[in-house]
């Protein structure tokens, strides 16, 4: 929709029911974002996918390849003048650190709202870590949003204040407001921002060490400014309790204010302990806290995932939170962690007998809990060529990546997984380390999957080859990111807001960066694939780097039958179970009868006749 | 013992691929239709994957999307491996909805889900046949015309029809055990 249109929103509409990060996209809509760019990653993914569907075609939106570009291609928009965003999981934010450090420095014209989803748990991501901490390190405003409601709200917030005060604003959802739904209001007149202009500051904008300082002075006032904003004031709620008769009070942020709020509430508490709501954790108005909570010298903090308030606070106060072991200092927060946490101040309240009634059928259930683990899916090519890789080098180091792929560890073909990238880096790594067993050099093979090569492969690969390092690269290339759901790869060429860019052949890429042995090859030609391999290991022990391309459509997007089912012959079978096993399609299943092929399951690939050694599993052809 | 006034606390168990996210839409969805306040948890990333999935639908008033053990009152698991993942979060007088083919056991309300999707033709909706059966319990919050006017809205003509179907099966085969 172009702005001349949005007069067909007047405002109101039904209620819907969206996630968070679909709440969210409804803010950058009506907010009037002109920019949206975004890497895939849990708990963050859907702000960017939500966003086409409003058709405005005033809005670029894009997959950047990394975070790092995501968020340098916001800030030059936002030098014209426009409303921009850049969408990212926490860990995405260390890959932006460096544009965000000196973009809060340079500042900013039109609003740029950093939208950065954290994963306490974590349940989809390699650390904890807090995104409010690196706020703070950039001297940036955080806002925390404790529901869906409050984060399209805090859109708004952000964007008033980014350009009010000329600084990059932080959203930080956490993965349960990114990931439940709640009622949200109709949709709101998209506001018409400025054309965008660029105006000239070289002082500015290519500041120099000695404009640096002065760029840092600033920030520091305009951080200090923000303090006073009426937008940051009016974050902080504090409930009807009486402040000075009260035991303690609770300051909380984000998500455990809402735990807090349903607790004190629901057992009728909310007359006593007196619950303060901070929705701009940093910059922290220590001030203003003191002086609301006059009388009362005792906090329990609850935040998430650090213990950023309760830093901030210290001193002020008599703390219970992460740091005298009140609140546990690792996993996710949760309503009974909020519970169990007021429990230990108010014992005679009984709020840790309620957590843990028990439903009498539990002890019979429990010899039957088996939690599932995440496995790949049936018809994944990614088995196929994790059992190739297995096949054709055998006892060799593998280092692993970021993607559906890691999960290649029940298959034993991963043995590390840093962060983005590293599988190539780590490998070069192993290279230099020499290991030998038995006098002889371990194989090396590195995996990494298409996107996650884009993301923070090239420069690595680009670096062992210039180095001298040889081992075995297998990208498996499935053509998109495959567990964040399916954005398309660089090699594609497809848009995020629909239509065509121009496709960068993976060929290529690989060649620039002066590899010279590319093989591309299908996993599910199991054969050729083994012998491919066994062929890449023996130039790589020559002392050549060697990519091969392992391409084939994911099965989770690509659903369509790809051949006839394998059937298993029960006369030739020895039970030995190395296809379950080793293999472990979720396929193959032990019946009464011997080994099954669940018919809604099975994908014909027939990747798992090669995992029988005594030819049990075969294709009937027709 | 919880006050009323406050939220219905439901608990969803099962696989990833088992519809345990177009089950607490269709809740949420259901529960918007009726005027109720509602929040629903999703899991996205692994719960593609066919590892456990855990979600939580809470019908009345709360701020936040999750609730504390104890505080559940109906969990529905769509796997009856999953039974044992959602009790915890059960409190005194709630009720199990199972998707099973074995014979009842006290506590638990067994109804063979699987078996009334395929016999009606849409295997990936036994999740509804256990929302049908969880429309029959006393307290459940959501009515019959509000689960069946959201599903009219969810596809095309032909699958809404089956869906329908498997739903109100749910709701016989449960009040015929009565």
């Amino acid at each position: 929709m172009s702005p001349e249109q949005s007069d067909s929103y007047p405002g109101g509409g039904p209620v819907r029911l969206l996630l968070g990060n679909e709440a969210i996209a409804q803010g950058l809509f009506e907010a009037g974002c002109r920019l949206a760019a975004a890497y895939p990653g849990t708990p963050s993914t859907e702000v960017l996918e939500a966003l086409p569907a409003y058709g405005a075609l005033d809005l670029h939106l894009e997959w950047s390849v990394n975070e790092k570009v995501a968020l340098e291609t916001a800030s030059a928009a936002s030098y014209c003048g426009l409303r921009t965003a850049a969408v990212m999981k926490q860990v995405g934010l260390n890959v932006a650190m460096d544009p965000l450090m000196s973009l809060a420095y340079t500042g900013v014209v039109g609003g740029l709202l950093l939208i950065v989803a954290d994963d306490p748990g974590p349940y989809s991501s390699q650390t904890e870590q807090d995104t409010r901490f690196l706020a703070m390190t950039a001297k940036v405003p955080v806002l925390d949003p404790a529901t869906p409601e409050q984060a399209r709200e805090m859109v708004h917030t952000g964007y008033r204040i980014s350009e009010k005060y000329r600084i990059p604003v932080i959203l930080r959802p956490v993965l349960r407001v990114c990931h439940s739904r709640a009622p949200i209001s109709g949709l709101r007149k998209r506001e018409k921002g400025k054309d965008a202009s660029f105006v000239r500051d070289v002082n500015r904008w290519a500041a120099t060490p000695s404009f640096r300082y002065h760029l840092h002075e600033e920030l520091n006032y305009k951080i200090h400014s923000v303090l006073k904003d009426p937008d940051v004031v009016s974050s902080y709620t504090l409930s009807d309790a009486s402040v000075s008769n009260a035991p303690f009070a609770i300051v909380a942020s984000g998500l455990p204010a809402a735990y807090a709020a349903d607790i004190l509430s629901q057992s009728g508490m909310e007359n006593e302990i007196p619950l303060l709501c901070v929705g701009v954790p940093f910059p922290l108005d220590k001030g203003r806290i003191t002086s609301m909570l006059d009388g009362c010298g005792r906090l329990l903090v609850l935040e998430e995932t650090g213990a950023l308030m309760e830093t901030l606070l210290g001193g002020y106060f008599d703390i219970f939170g992460r740091f005298d072991g009140t609140v546990p200092a690792a996993g996710e927060m949760t309503p009974d962690t909020v519970a169990l946490a007021l429990a230990k101040l108010l014992p005679e309240k009984g709020l840790a007998e309620e957590t843990y009634t028990v439903s009498q059928v539990e002890e019979e259930q429990d010899e039957k809990a088996v939690t599932a683990p995440p496995t790949l899916c049936p018809g994944c090519s990614h088995r196929a060529s994790f059992w190739a890789l297995k096949k054709a080098m055998p006892g060799g180091i593998y280092t692993g990546d970021i993607g559906c792929y890691t999960l290649g560890i029940s298959l034993g073909t991963v043995d590390t997984v840093l962060c983005m990238g590293a599988s190539i880096s780590q490998a070069a790594g192993f290279f230099w380390s020499q290991l030998k067993k038995d006098e002889t050099p371990v194989p090396i093979a590195a995996v990494i999957g298409d996107s996650t090569f884009y993301h923070s492969g090239i420069p690595a690969l680009l670096n062992a080859v210039q180095q001298g390092a040889a081992f075995v690269l297998l990208i498996l290339d499935n053509g998109m990111s495959a567990m964040t759901g399916g954005q398309p790869s660089p090699a594609s060429g497809l848009l995020a807001g629909g239509g065509h860019g121009v496709p960068v052949p993976m060929e290529e890429a690989i060649a620039g960066c002066g590899v010279k042995h590319i093989k591309v090859c299908d996993p599910l030609d199991s054969d050729s694939m083994v012998g491919v391999v066994e062929d890449a290991a023996q130039v790589a022990g020559e002392g050549e780097m060697v990519v091969i391309i392992s391409r084939s459509p994911c099965a989770l997007i690509h659903t369509e039958q790809l051949g006839p089912r394998p059937v298993v012959d029960h006369e030739v079978c020895n039970e030995c179970r190395i296809c379950t096993d080793s293999f472990g399609c979720p396929a193959l299943v032990w019946e009464d009868e011997g080994l099954t092929i669940t018919p809604v399951l099975c994908t014909g690939c027939a990747a798992c006749v090669q995992s029988c050694p005594i030819e049990a599993i075969m294709v009937r052809e027709l | 013992m919880k006050n009323p006034q406050f939220s219905y606390d439901i608990v969803i168990s099962g696989r990833g691929g088992q519809g345990v996210l177009f089950l607490s839409r269709i809740i949420g969805e259901a529960a918007l239709f009726q005027g109720l306040m509602v929040r629903t948890t999703e899991t996205h990333g692994m719960a593609m994957r066919g590892g456990s999935v855990l979600c939580f639908a809470r019908i009345g008033e709360c701020m936040a999307p999750l609730f504390r053990h104890g505080a559940g009152r109906l969990l529905m698991a769509l796997h009856d491996s999953e039974v044992a993942g959602g009790l915890r979060f059960l409190g005194p007088g709630s009720r199990v909805l199972v998707n099973t083919r074995e014979d009842p056991k006290p506590d638990l309300i067994h109804v063979d889900a699987d078996g009334i999707a395929a016999s009606a033709g849409n295997s990936r909706s036994a999740n509804l046949a256990l929302l049908g059966a969880a429309v029959t319990l006393e307290d459940f919050p959501l009515q019959e015309h509000a689960v069946e006017s959201v599903i009219k809205g969810t596809g095309g003509d032909r699958i809404t029809e089956i869906n329908l179907k498997i739903f109100r099966s749910g709701l016989i085969e449960i009040g015929r055990e009565k």
